[in-house]
């Protein structure tokens, strides 16, 4: 209970500095800083214009807590627009592969730990790591595998317009929001070249399913 | 209890934790050329949150408190003295490659403590120490810590604003050797040089979102680039089965207790990994006047720590150091916190000796160098050309 009542102070104290932070109109200001337009191309995310000034939350008052600890004093500056992106946790990629590839791979199962799964009751923001990003792309392919393993569009290799065209459709199923040519063209160059060596045409559609679900498209919202 | 398949459980990473504190600094190596000499240096850090009981590091200047009597310590020699739970669990080659080292911080608080002891001069202490360790490993440094109860209050530090030092956290020990290629044949597991293309297609495709939001996913472009490297990487082979054994793991992979962590750390050191941090969460002993939930806690780890110690430490192709050390030293009488740590170093480079002597009042005295001084001394341990913590002002404890 300790420590859940840490946790728990913890996470209210943050959550109080945070509405607080943002939540006094009358003192603290909005101001335009550095955040992306919201008229972004496709695939692209609000990248910070620092010339440009964005929106940021600027506070002028600050505000103290229990022993007379500065709440406002580790604040974070950031310009509104950008580091809008989130990892998803392990519990939403358990439902997020099969939702949009049609079937669960089976090596999705004991992989928790590996995503660093919080326990019942926690909660802790996802973080990633080289393993588990491997481990990302194994299940992908595990379950690109099978997503691939039918349909006349996966029965011939890929080449420059077939890859296009797939590619584009996929990171349109898989990111739900429309990919940038350069994102297509990624998963057109892994298609067409990255698999050269893979003789089985199905599985080398498989390889670059599972690349696009490795991106931060499907791994993020 | 999770057994291979990884079924069960993981009380995961809390958010904002971590000790392998980051910030980046200029010139720093990614994969690196090798400029530690032979044979190849890693340095493991048991980092033990909440305290570390100088009955482990000098027990013969209290005695009479914390439980120590004529009986229950020994005197290892060069003025160095620690409790027989040591003196009885480790080999001899540890106990005569052992070294107690002062640091004198005059931190009271956990919160100052655990940056304050993985830092210099503002930087990541562990990063700068692997970055400049160089060698060929695919990660440089590397995070293995499991559930830590009040870690977000008690580590509140970025944990990954990974340098440009590759670096990863090991949740899984199977997936770990997996990723680098050690584990076995899968028809439908990708091949290994095709999955490289394809994590460079994965990452090309994500550099909109990464500039995006370079700070919520800072560890997602730095897990990417770590996986590039690793599958860049000649496959490294591991015997699984040999691995559970050596540190009775029960067939359990999931990186939650402090067996799974420690062979987790000879994992990560026989791929290579210079800088390895291994946090146990618990030690925050208050109220602990005669020392048993010290010790209980010490015989709980320390067939861990000792199995390592045989494997790696005492493996004569490898300059492996073993560092235990926590917040800081227990306070006399109530076990509270004093404002200094005396750190056990163990390795092959280690002359057995003492500059972490405290007096029967568990102080250090008021020349003992402050936490860049171990970072030093162990730097001079793994023989970097260059020490990036300054002058080792603890030379007499080296070979």
């Amino acid at each position: 209970m300790r420590t859940m009542d840490a946790k728990l102070t913890f996470t209210l104290s943050l959550l109080t500095t945070l509405l607080v932070a943002c939540g006094d109109a009358g003192s603290d200001q909005l101001n335009r800083g550095g955040g992306g337009t919201g008229d972004e191309a496709p695939g692209e995310e609000g990248t910070p214009d620092p010339g440009a000034g964005g929106v940021q939350c600027s506070p002028s008052k600050s505000y103290l807590g229990y022993g007379g600890r500065d709440l406002t004093n580790e604040r974070t500056q950031t310009a509104l627009g950008v580091d809008r992106a989130r990892l998803k946790p392990f519990g939403a990629l358990q439902s997020e592969y099969p939702r949009v590839l049609g079937s669960t791979p089976a090596s999705l199962e004991g992989a928790a730990a590996t995503f660093g799964q919080a326990g019942p009751r926690w909660y802790a923001e996802p973080m990633a790591n080289s393993s588990a990003l491997q481990s990302a792309y194994d299940i992908a392919f595990d379950g690109c595998l099978t997503y691939t393993s039918k349909g006349a569009e996966f029965a011939a290799a890929p080449d420059g317009p077939t890859a296009a065209t797939q590619c584009g459709a996929m990171a349109r199923k898989f990111w739900s929001k429309t990919p940038a040519p350069q994102e297509v063209q990624a998963c057109v160059d892994m298609a067409t070249k990255g698999a050269a060596k893979e003789t089985d045409v199905r599985r080398k559609w498989a390889y670059a399913c599972a690349s696009v679900l490795t991106a931060a498209g499907f791994l993020t919202y | 209890m999770s057994h291979f398949s990884r079924r069960g459980f993981l009380k995961g990473l809390a958010a904002g934790t971590g000790a392998l504190i980051g910030s980046r600094f200029p010139g720093a190596s990614w994969i690196g050329e090798a400029k530690a000499a032979d044979p190849p240096a890693s340095v493991v850090i048991v980092y033990l949150i909440g305290g570390y009981n100088s009955i482990f590091a000098s027990a013969d200047s209290i005695v009479g408190k914390f439980g120590v009597t004529a009986g229950n310590h020994t005197v290892l020699g060069n003025g160095l003295a620690v409790d027989n739970v040591y003196a009885n669990n480790f080999s001899k080659f540890a106990l005569n490659h052992m070294a107690a080292v002062g640091v004198r911080h005059g931190i009271t608080a956990h919160v100052e403590a655990v940056p304050a002891n993985w830092s210099y001069k503002g930087k990541n202490a562990a990063f700068l120490l692997a970055s400049e360790m160089g060698g060929a490993g695919a990660t440089k440094a590397a995070l293995l810590k499991g559930p830590i109860a009040l870690g977000g209050r008690r580590t509140k530090v970025p944990l990954a604003e990974a340098a440009n030092v590759s670096f990863d956290v090991v949740n899984d020990i199977a997936a770990k050797v997996k990723a680098l290629g050690g584990g076995p044949p899968d028809p439908r597991a990708p091949d290994r040089t095709i999955a490289l293309s394809g994590m460079q297609a994965a990452r090309a495709m994500s550099d909109n979102s990464l500039q995006g939001s370079p700070q919520s996913l800072v560890t997602l472009g730095d897990g990417y680039d770590t996986a590039i490297g690793t599958l860049s990487s000649a496959p490294v082979k591991f015997d699984l089965p040999s691995l559970d054994t050596a540190y009775k793991l029960g067939g359990v992979t999931a990186v939650n207790s402090f067996a799974t962590k420690m062979c987790a750390a000879e994992v990560m050191v026989r791929s290579g990994t210079n800088v390895v941090g291994v946090l146990e969460d618990g030690w925050d002993t208050h109220n602990d006047v005669d020392g048993v939930r010290a010790r209980n806690k010490m015989r709980a780890i320390i067939p861990a720590m000792s199995t390592f110690v045989e494997r790696m430490v005492q493996d004569e192709t490898r300059n492996v150091t073993l560092v235990i050390m926590g917040d800081f030293s227990r306070s006399l009488p109530g076990s509270d916190h004093q404002p200094n740590l005396s750190a056990t170093v163990i390795g092959r480079n280690v002359k057995q000796g003492t500059t972490g002597k405290t007096d029967n009042r568990v102080g250090l005295p008021s020349g003992t160098p402050n936490i860049e001084g171990l970072w030093s001394y162990l730097a001079t341990l793994t023989k970097v050309p260059k020490n990036p913590f300054g002058a080792n002002p603890h030379a007499k404890l080296v070979l």
